[in-house]
């Protein structure tokens, strides 16, 4: 018996369509070159790669299943458990290969600080690139990037200096969990102190939650076709 | 019968939220033998076959392939499973699509699945589903749709080769010609109930043709019991 992998079944049948894939690639190649341009260029090189993550990662699952693009997967030997993991790897693969990229021709350029290998741009990038993934598996393609940007908007607009805290004004202390969700960019660039333990840690506990409640709800669900319900 | 079903259905139901589909479902079937799943359309034809391969739960009743529940079934035996052309991504490379059975191409059409005839598309599913080694399960819903008269027998064929290999067969229409004399038993899904009959009882002699399954889809569909057949 063949068993086919998911990861190469997501390799032929890939969760990026090609525009978003040239997104991808043209945010690393415009972050790379302002980094070697500008050595001074800092935190605001890195947050648009974080952002292109945030839509990157949002792939969905359920929209996908439910036309059947998924049956030959689901159907073909491998366990629904490895299906979730390979999705998830997927999905986040590309923008954390930019990352690494970017990150690299930083480190090269040998600045006097670097901002793309930082624990706080690596806390952002598992933070988009974990929720944005599990709130879109049951729904449609970018949903969640999009409600998770909305959110952000709202709470940036209705809790009272949050501007000033995710724009480092009130550095550390100033990040809340709430804050630190609802802006992930406001961590990326910066070398994490004890001061945001609560606030950066906690919201890595939530993104882990959202993918373990994701990864479980892709083992469990029902896979009715769309026109036969 | 002396070898243990592959397939065993008892007492299934289906439905979606409070709309009930179909209940009463339930048949055994064995390896190198075939059956066929005839109903009007929305009769529950494609929720009956995701059930046998895992990606529906019922909402009673039970369902073994080879003892094990279809979730763990389809990781544990080779089981080929094919919805229809529909259900193909259209943006995938069918060269690339046609590897994922068995990594081997079976075709050299570059053109993406959605720019295909869908005649095309549905001898593409189906030739990927075919190309997967040692079938234990084979599980086609509609294949005969949109397909040329040359692939219709090739389609008929193929069926044919994996049952006599030992693989057992499910195969599902609406149109009573495309199952006529193919398999050993036929279940019908009127009315929201499944009645099974084998091809013996449809015709004592000679092979089952369309009109007699016509003839007994129109009694059940009256309302006669007398074509129920034991499990």
């Amino acid at each position: 018996m063949t068993r086919m992998t998911a990861l190469a079944y997501f390799g032929v049948a890939s969760l990026h369509s090609p525009l978003m894939m040239l997104g991808i690639a043209a945010v690393g190649s415009v972050t790379a070159l302002t980094l070697l341009l500008d050595g001074q260029a800092g935190t605001r090189a890195v947050v648009p790669v974080v952002i292109v993550q945030l839509f990157a990662a949002s792939t969905g699952f359920a929209v996908r299943a439910r036309r059947g693009h998924l049956d030959l997967l689901l159907t073909g030997g491998t366990s629904r458990s490895r299906v979730a993991v390979a999705h998830l790897v997927m999905s986040a693969a590309p923008g954390l290969i930019v990352w690494l990229l970017v990150g690299l021709v930083e480190f090269a350029g040998r600045p006097p600080r670097l901002t793309v290998w930082t624990s706080g741009s690596a806390a952002a990038m598992a933070l988009v690139s974990g929720i944005s993934w599990a709130v879109t598996v049951p729904f449609p393609r970018l949903s969640g990037a999009i409600g998770w940007t909305l959110l952000g908007v709202t709470i940036l607009t209705i809790v009272p200096g949050a501007p000033v805290a995710v724009s480092g004004g009130a550095a550390g202390p100033g990040l809340t969990p709430v804050l630190v969700i609802a802006c992930p960019f406001s961590v990326a660039g910066r070398s994490l102190a004890a001061g945001d333990a609560l606030g950066v840690g906690s919201a890595l506990g939530v993104a882990a939650a959202a993918v373990a409640g994701a990864l479980l709800w892709i083992t469990r669900a029902d896979v009715a076709l769309e026109a036969a319900q | 019968m002396n070898n243990p079903a592959v397939v065993h259905v008892r007492d299934l139901a289906a439905g979606y939220g409070a709309r009930e589909v179909f209940r009463d479902v339930s048949f055994e079937l064995h390896a190198g033998r075939a059956l066929g799943v005839l109903g009007p359309s929305g009769a529950g034809k494609t929720t009956l076959l995701r059930i046998l391969v895992g990606l529906i739960r019922p909402t009673a009743g039970q369902v073994r392939i080879d003892g094990m529940s279809p979730r763990l079934a389809v990781t544990r035996v080779p089981v080929g499973y094919f919805a229809g052309e529909a259900t193909l991504p259209g943006a995938v490379r069918a060269s690339r699509w046609g590897s994922l059975g068995t990594g081997a191409v079976i075709t050299a059409e570059r053109r993406r699945i959605r720019t295909l005839s869908r005649g095309t598309r549905q001898l593409l599913g189906l030739r990927t589903v075919f190309g997967r080694q040692s079938l234990r399960v084979l599980v086609l819903d509609e294949p005969w749709e949109g397909l040329d008269p040359d692939a219709e027998r090739w389609l008929s064929t193929m069926v044919e080769t994996k049952r006599d290999r030992g693989a057992a067969v499910i195969l599902s229409s609406h149109r009573l010609h495309d199952l006529a004399g193919v398999c050993d038993a036929y279940l019908f899904l009127v009315k929201g109930r499944g009645t099974l009959m084998h091809a013996q009882q449809i015709s004592s002699v000679g092979p089952v043709t369309a009109a007699m399954l016509t003839r007994a889809f129109d009694t059940l569909r009256g309302g006669s019991a007398c074509y129920r057949a034991a499990c």
